[in-house]
């Protein structure tokens, strides 16, 4: 069975935290190399190492996760500030 | 190392020991010809270097080899899949080997043949990895 690609924030929140690779690798008990190919939706994780990353982020799994492309930063943004204008 | 280099590095591995197979088959036709022997034994040395140089300095050999509970999900899942494309292809193999001495009725098999079979099965999993891991 071919399963889904996944997108994913983990590149972005990772940067964002000021994390290497290597770093988040250990923090989520995987290889840095495999951080790498998960970033560049290569790779799904598993629902367990999903959870880690949630875990390690502090945030749920549908901001982090998503079985659909994810809306750019300045999309999201304006987003917001227009919901916050109306 | 880099894929393509690593690609290339697979090929020249596998050039070197069929250089040994056939320097040391052909040598023993024909009677050990100091040329031959010489052919088969650089086969050898530069195996050997290839070898060092493809699996051990990359830590390929340590990856194939190591026990799962050090490895991720996703090293675990690379290696599931290196072995069972190697298993086929070394099924393979040995049919062609079991039919070859069947045909030239040769009952069989000899010390050169069965460490180039020992060394293939042990290899094989790590040269599928060499060749379609993008990093390593």
């Amino acid at each position: 069975m071919k399963s889904r690609k996944l997108y994913n924030r983990v590149a972005l929140l990772r940067e964002e935290r000021g994390l290497t690779r290597k770093q988040l690798a250990d923090l989520v008990g995987a290889n840095y190399q495999t951080i790498g190919y998960i970033e560049r939706g290569e790779y799904n994780p598993s629902l367990d190492l999903a959870f880690k990353f949630c875990e390690v982020f502090g945030l749920p799994i549908e901001i982090i996760f998503s079985t659909s492309p994810f809306k750019s930063l300045s999309e999201v943004l304006l987003a917001a500030q227009d919901k916050k204008e109306t | 190392m880099n894929r393509e280099k690593r690609r290339l590095m697979v090929i020249l591995n596998f050039f070197f020991l069929l250089l040994l197979w056939v320097g040391f088959y052909l040598s023993r036709l024909l009677g050990y010809p100091i040329p031959l022997l010489i052919l088969a034994g650089s086969g050898l040395i530069l195996l050997i270097i290839s070898f060092l140089q493809l699996y051990i300095k990359t830590g390929l050999w340590s990856l194939v080899h190591s026990s799962f509970s050090k490895l991720d999900e996703r090293q675990i899942q690379s290696i599931y899949k290196a072995l069972r494309f190697s298993y086929s292809i070394f099924t393979i193999l040995i049919l062609i080997v079991i039919y070859s001495n069947f045909v030239l009725g040769i009952a069989f098999i000899d010390a050169v043949l069965g460490i180039i079979l020992i060394y293939l099965a042990h290899i094989l999993p790590a040269a599928i990895l060499a060749w379609t891991e993008k990093e390593l």
